[in-house]
């Protein structure tokens, strides 16, 4: 599909980015094109902290409008003017289609290569996405700004539990999976996983045992296609030791 | 459980190879052919990979770096091929498939 690129507004002159959508990745971009995954083409785009319910000139939002979600702690940074006036961060990009914000992925060309902007699955106390658990350990606690995954006891069977975040998602548009601990306690016997399953209880397509450090990530970028986010814990039979994680967010990109 | 063989960029090999620089016991890849085994990166516990876009990955992580609709394909047509020699071995003793 041919990319769709907003004209710059007048008073644009000073604008040092552009917002472009379609389905094939731009090639030859320029630097800091916003490129949004998407068929449906774009209309108004606007970058907005929270939720917009109109237009910047207040008229009714029109099917095809983008928002690109600004945030504190993103992984993509950029002057969104020529002489290094605003710094913007973002978070996410969504798309209206006519009822309801979806959320659609996005690359931005920063540096002289693509860099997706994440997705939040999970954060602190909030979830973006519908989420469910799995197993018969037990033992996953949400809480009011973070996900506990506690494991102390002595089994008698191999169990696990698992939390699912998102349900199915199409892997081929993601590269990674970030998950940032609040804290963490381990046992090698009873690992803490992050993985990519064929179902909401396995982790068959990718795993990542999580270990000591704060910030936790999962290479998707070979999985091309649809799977299922779960995080939970293993346990072998009679395994001894105790795991204690505790996640405050959850994002892919 | 089986030996599995990475090379520097902790690429999986079911056997060792000129380029193998270390191996791990894993029962991860039981079962599979040596196709989908190949597409896979096993990074141990304790050590690290750097994407080619800078991220960083610390095992242990599991995760395919050939497209994963190739290695399914390839397992799918080993397991077939398993099929068709069960089914003949069966059929010489004599047993009707």
């Amino acid at each position: 599909m041919a990319t769709v690129e907003r004209a710059i507004p007048v008073g644009g002159a000073s604008l040092n980015f552009s917002v472009v959508g379609g389905t094939v990745q731009p090639t030859n971009p320029k630097e800091n094109t916003i490129w949004v995954n998407t068929a449906t083409a774009i209309g108004e785009w606007q970058f907005a902290a929270a939720e917009p319910v109109v237009r910047a000139d207040g008229s009714a939002l029109v099917t095809g409008d983008v928002w690109i979600k600004t945030g504190v702690d993103t992984n993509v940074e950029f002057n969104a003017l020529r002489k290094n006036g605003i710094k913007l961060k973002l978070v996410n990009s969504y798309q209206w289609d006519g009822s309801a914000w979806t959320t659609k992925t996005a690359k931005i060309y920063l540096n002289g290569k693509w860099t997706g902007l994440s997705f939040v699955l999970y954060e602190k106390g909030t979830f973006s996405v519908d989420y469910s658990q799995s197993g018969s350990l037990g033992g996953i606690t949400i809480g009011s700004d973070s996900i506990r995954f506690c494991n102390t006891g002595y089994p008698v069977d191999n169990h696990y539990q698992y939390i699912n975040l998102g349900g199915e998602i199409d892997w081929s548009q993601y590269s990674t999976v970030k998950v940032t601990l609040k804290s963490y306690a381990y046992s090698s016997s009873k690992p803490c996983y992050i993985a990519i399953g064929t179902s909401k209880t396995s982790r068959d397509l990718a795993s990542k045992s999580m270990g000591s450090y704060s910030v936790q990530t999962l290479d998707v970028s070979g999985i091309n296609r649809r799977g299922y986010l779960n995080v939970g814990i293993q346990v072998a039979v009679q395994a001894t030791g105790t795991t204690d994680v505790y996640v405050e967010r959850v994002e892919i990109y | 459980m089986r030996t599995i063989y990475l090379n520097a960029e902790f690429k999986c090999s079911p056997t060792q190879r000129a380029d193998t620089v270390k191996s791990v016991e894993t029962a991860v890849f039981d079962g599979k052919c040596a196709e989908y085994i190949e597409g896979y990166r096993f990074v141990p516990d304790g050590e690290t990979w750097v994407r080619e876009d800078g991220v960083e990955f610390a095992g242990e992580m599991i995760a395919p770096w050939k497209p994963y609709a190739e290695l399914d394909a390839a397992q799918r047509a080993y397991e077939q091929q398993l099929l068709t020699e069960y089914a003949a071995a069966l059929e010489v003793m004599g047993v009707k498939v």
